[in-house]
């Protein structure tokens, strides 16, 4: 889709609103510049450019198919972008939860064991979470010697997010988290990312549709389609997005933003 | 050719150790393969490396080491032809492996006529001509396979479960997928010399299926793995002998049954969670 020039400048001033707030602590954890990405043609990302501040938790957002998930596989370099860069400061690699997990649930393991996989790596960064910490937290104590085979979608969700968080990593990239889960286990998600970025000084970038759990949880936000529209507080880049003179996207956010 | 008929002249202990370790590094190596969705990918390359095994056959050499670098070099050719076919003429994976292994066992056969080797013994093998230098060939590829087992079983577990959760973890999954590969085209050699080119599924995947029925975690699923690769080739063997004919249509018969007998009870007996 074609965007007007004003959304980009749109773009511009809320980039700059975060750059001035910046904390003498929070320091720059990954930087994009002018990225691309062209698939057959299809334009899906356009000379995107941002910075990720650490200890924060950054949404990403957008209509569908704009093009955030291909942003988080170039992030976590499984594909190549078409044109320009991406920088980490931290040390690698970087936690990901993907938005459907790869074919894994023929596997003969409990819950436990399925978890367990993420503390695997070699990497001296501590995790986020504990195993014992993850259970609690997510509420899988009840299912952790169950087998992986018999999980509801939204106990599914729950595992592979513990599995993401008991990663050895300062940044996680997660993929629409909130999917599935109720509204009990948003909240303690959502608590439990900012106490995990504001006090043991992990960095998130989530993708979200769920308005709720942003306004709630979110630091700040990044609106996407495929170019980046804006990057700012919820707040702002929310109110940006519902008077969006678009149709489609304007009906979208209707139904999304009760 | 009357493959099923063939009699057995003589059971040596060569024969007998043959058959036990291709039960303990055929087996688990079938455990990795179903996860990393290529089971049917393994049992396809045991098809494609017949041509690589004919060509070093008439190139005069017979060891097991030339015969596994000729089947390395086609199982190689195969998959850059699988690839191909994939990326550039956009057939789907089920229909590139079918085209690509069907091709090269037709290319196979084709070379061996001219071939200082009997085409039955390629394609049901010959486990009672087996001889020494072909079971020090396989004591090496167990003592292999078992100490990646060992050392390697999370990189190797982690990237055959999911390449990408690997490398979040600082695993190169790109190695261990040629690793995995390597291992797969050693193994289909030895599988060759013994249950033939056709029959590797024997080996290469009946253990792996019959024991997922059954295994609680990836340990227990290697462990009974080589447990059901044991029996069978056990039974299999036993009643070739008792009835005359050929071990490997038997020990393929036997691990089918296994496999849905295994199925089948685990079914009837009720789970705990």
């Amino acid at each position: 889709m074609r965007l007007s020039y004003s959304d980009l400048q749109f773009g511009a001033t809320f980039q700059r609103d975060v750059k001035s707030k910046r904390g003498c602590k929070k320091v720059t954890v990954l930087r994009t510049q002018n990225l691309s990405f062209i698939d057959n043609r299809d334009v899906i990302l356009d000379a995107v450019s941002f910075s990720l501040e650490s200890r924060k938790i950054h949404g990403l957002t957008g209509p569908n198919g704009s093009g955030k998930t291909t942003l988080l596989e170039i992030l976590m370099g499984y594909m190549k972008p078409t044109q320009g860069r991406v920088e980490y400061f931290i040390p690698q690699p970087v936690a990901y939860l993907p938005q459907q997990s790869a074919q894994q649930r023929l596997l003969p393991v409990s819950v436990q064991e399925f978890v367990e996989m993420g503390t695997w790596g070699k990497s001296s960064t501590p995790p986020a979470l504990s195993m014992k910490e993850a259970f609690r937290e997510l509420g899988l104590d009840h299912i952790a010697r169950q087998s992986i085979l018999r999980l509801s979608g939204g106990e599914w969700k729950k595992v592979n997010l513990a599995r993401t968080l008991v990663q050895s990593a300062d940044l996680y990239l997660l993929d629409e988290p909130f999917n599935h889960l109720d509204l009990d286990t948003e909240k303690r998600l959502g608590t439990l990312l900012q106490r995990l970025a504001h006090e043991n000084g992990k960095t998130f970038f989530v993708v979200s549709h769920d308005w709720h759990a942003m306004n709630h949880y979110f630091d700040s936000l990044i609106l996407l389609n495929h170019k980046l529209i804006a990057q700012g507080s919820v707040q702002s880049v929310g109110e940006l997005y519902m008077n969006w003179k678009d149709p489609a996207h304007h009906q979208w956010m209707h139904q999304h933003c009760h | 050719m009357d493959f099923a008929a063939r009699t057995v002249m003589e059971w040596n202990s060569l024969s007998w150790e043959a058959l036990i370790l291709l039960s303990i590094f055929a087996a688990p190596l079938g455990c990795l393969l179903i996860f990393r969705r290529m089971s049917y990918f393994g049992d396809a390359l045991g098809h494609s490396a017949l041509a690589g095994v004919v060509v070093i056959y008439l190139m005069g050499w017979q060891s097991p080491w030339a015969l596994s670098a000729g089947a390395i070099a086609s199982v190689l050719l195969t998959s850059q032809i699988l690839k191909f076919l994939e990326s550039q003429f956009r057939l789907p994976t089920d229909l590139a492996l079918t085209v690509s292994s069907a091709g090269m066992l037709g290319l196979g056969i084709l070379l061996s006529a001219s071939a200082p080797i009997q085409l039955e013994h390629l394609l049901v093998g010959d486990l009672a001509a087996i001889n020494e230098s072909m079971v020090w060939f396989l004591r090496l590829l167990a003592v292999v396979m078992l100490s990646f087992l060992i050392f390697m079983w999370k990189p190797l577990w982690a990237s055959v479960i999911d390449a990408r959760f690997a490398r979040s973890l600082g695993f190169s999954s790109h190695r261990f997928d040629f690793l995995l590969l390597a291992l797969t085209s050693v193994t289909v050699v030895g599988l060759i010399q013994s249950v033939g080119a056709i029959l590797v599924a024997t080996y290469l995947v009946f253990p792996a299926a019959a024991s997922l029925a059954w295994a609680k975690s990836l340990r227990s699923l290697v462990v009974s793995s080589i447990v059901f690769a044991l029996a069978s080739s056990f039974f299999g063997a036993y009643a070739s002998m008792r009835l005359q004919f050929a071990p490997a249509p038997a020990i393929a018969t036997f691990g089918f049954l296994a496999t849905l007998l295994s199925h089948g009870v685990a079914r009837l007996i009720p789970s705990k969670d």
